[in-house]
């Protein structure tokens, strides 16, 4: 073999290798972009697409299936999403399955993950349009997580100086804290508890046998419950009760026109109770009369010793 | 035989206009070279496409700038995949992001280092060679040789050899590429255990056809340069001996400043249309 023919199969070699390795380049980075699989079409509508672009990718079950191949603005508030997925996708995504903008990691690209529906649902066709969820926003998060940053500095900064007063005035909750000893007063108390706690147990079982027999006629509260004799006397007893209860409030009502009559009424028993003058006089007689009761041995004592009733007293006397 | 009449009529005496006469010597000397660059650029396409074709040294000259060029290629982008990808390994650790290692040095090699450095190395070998042997030839006269032999020295020396380049720098562009990601799994791998089909999924992953196609797009002028540069530098060697080491050492440093010129404007290019 000459020289000539040598290079030339060298350099045959070498254009060769160069254009295999360009191809199999080509189509490395043709097949992440789906370019040589069958795919189909499918369409999701969201409210803000957060940056999504062409290109980026679909997900399903966290595998790339498939590549947004256009984005387009319907209207104010609607932005049409057209993705293309493989075509063995079919067999998987269903009607109710969802499509959720999301990111690849935390700084990642933005794609678009497709959730796995339900059987009952039929699955998807070329064309149809997915169910869209609203996104988790970053910045919204990022918001809400600085509100949340800053009640937690108010609180951290509020707790030290609780703690801070707490130690300095070494008060009955420091003493609370660091008292070994109430920690054993503590441990007792929660032995205690647990025995209260037990009896507690034992009386719910005993109320609950109670009830229980209560339920089957058994004892009194049984037969309370379960006796349709004695129901029926209480019944009566309840009705006696209610008429002596109507009667009472009769002579009630009677007792109080009296008094009205009373309070209102000129009667003697009115001039008693209410007429003042009358009553100091009244008093001023009772006291007279008392005055007088305690004169009175003396008078029958003078009059035993008259002559005029002298004899009179002798016969009484003699009669006795 | 084809006579270029810019090289073999004699120029007509014409005075020159007053507004090249105020020029500063240097700034006009630089204003011809610059068209004598565009008249050998307009009769290197006039050249290219007429018969006869040179097939065989074409076939040649791709041997020489291509085939052989491959070890040094290999072994620049070999070495060049796994010190970038040791030397980016801390800097990636420091933020927990290891496992973007491949998808980084994957794309920094295929956008940008990859075609550089090859183009680089290729000015640095096939231009000065290009640039030593065309002047070489010319010093001897074995260019003035070849025009009294009835070969058109310009298509057989130049056409054939810018046509080579031009064609041969991005297949050594894809095989640098090709070496120096696997430069850098062996990096990688020497750090954590990643297995090579996972290391060129990463690779792909990451890479778009926006990445590659502008990167290999651009290495065609990168060797039109190389090429061109070399062959204008030796075509147009002056000063005897000495002009050959001239033409050689002026066809390196002119190929590789026109190596990072084509890159910017290439860059400026894809974003432009949205590439980057």
């Amino acid at each position: 073999m000459n020289i000539e023919t040598i290079k030339n199969i060298r350099l045959g070699f070498f254009v060769l290798t160069g254009t295999a390795l360009l191809i199999l380049a080509l189509y490395f980075i043709g097949s992440n972009s789906n370019l040589f699989s069958k795919t189909f079409k499918l369409y999701a509508k969201f409210e803000t697409v957060n940056g999504l672009k062409k290109g980026n990718n679909v997900r399903y079950g966290g595998i790339d299936v498939g590549i947004i191949k256009n984005i387009e603005i319907v209207n104010d508030t609607t932005i049409r999403v057209e993705m293309s997925v493989e075509a063995d996708l079919k067999k998987v995504i269903r009607n109710n399955s969802a499509a959720t903008i999301g990111t690849d990691g935390l700084m990642g690209n933005k794609l678009i993950n497709i959730s796995a529906g339900t059987a009952e649902a039929g699955l998807i066709k070329d064309g149809e349009e997915l169910e869209s969820l609203a996104s988790l926003n970053t910045d919204e998060m990022l918001r809400t997580l600085d509100k949340t940053n800053r009640n937690i500095l108010v609180i951290s900064a509020n707790l030290r100086d609780i703690t801070q007063k707490i130690t300095d005035s070494r008060g009955t909750l420091y003493t609370v804290l660091m008292d070994t000893t109430i920690a054993e007063g503590l441990r007792h108390t929660l032995g205690n508890i647990d025995v209260v706690s037990n009896n507690i147990l034992q009386i719910s079982d005993d109320i609950n046998d109670v009830v229980s027999e209560a339920k089957n006629g058994k004892g009194l509260l049984g037969t309370l419950v379960k006796d349709t004799v004695m129901a029926e006397d209480l019944s009566k007893a309840v009705k006696e009760v209610r008429t002596a209860g109507e009667q009472i409030n009769t002579s009630a009502g009677e007792l109080k026109v009296i008094l009205e009559k009373v309070n209102n009424g000129g009667g003697t028993l009115s001039t008693l109770i209410n007429d003042t003058t009358s009553a100091n006089s009244l008093k001023r007689s009772l006291i007279n009369i008392d005055a007088s009761a305690k004169k009175l041995p003396d008078l029958m004592e003078a009059l035993k010793h008259n002559f005029l009733f002298k004899g009179y007293f002798k016969k009484q006397e003699k009669k006795k | 035989m084809e006579n270029n009449p810019a090289e073999t009529t004699p120029a007509k005496k014409q005075s020159e206009p007053i507004w090249v006469s105020v020029l500063p010597e240097e700034f006009r000397d630089f204003l011809n070279e610059v068209g004598e660059i565009v008249r050998f650029v307009m009769r290197f396409f006039r050249e290219v496409f007429m018969p006869p074709y040179e097939l065989k040294e074409i076939f040649h000259q791709s041997y020489e700038i291509g085939y052989r060029s491959l070890p040094l290629v290999a072994l620049t982008a070999f070495i060049i995949g796994l010190v970038l990808t040791l030397q980016s390994r801390p800097t990636l650790a420091r933020f927990g992001a290891e496992s973007w290692l491949p998808a980084m040095v994957g794309i920094s090699i295929i956008r940008e280092i990859g075609p550089v450095i090859v183009a680089l190395v290729c000015a640095g070998k096939i231009g000065s060679s290009i640039g030593a042997e065309l002047g070489s030839m010319k010093v001897t006269e074995q260019i003035d040789a070849m025009e009294v032999s009835g070969t058109n020295p310009f298509k057989y020396i130049v056409v054939s050899r810018i046509i080579s380049t031009t064609f041969m720098i991005p297949i050594l562009v894809i095989m640098g590429d090709a070496v120096a990601l696997i430069g850098s799994f062996i990096a990688v791998k020497l750090t954590s255990a990643i297995s090579i089909t996972l290391f060129f999924n990463q690779v792909f992953e990451s890479t778009d056809f926006s990445d590659f196609i502008p990167a290999f797009v651009k290495t065609f002028f990168f060797g039109f340069a190389i090429g061109l540069v070399g062959c204008y530098k030796g075509y147009n060697s002056k000063k005897g001996t000495e002009g050959v080491g001239e033409s050689a050492n002026s066809s390196v440093v002119i190929a590789s400043l026109l190596v990072f010129i084509i890159d910017l404007i290439a860059v400026q290019i894809t974003q432009f249309f949205g590439y980057l």
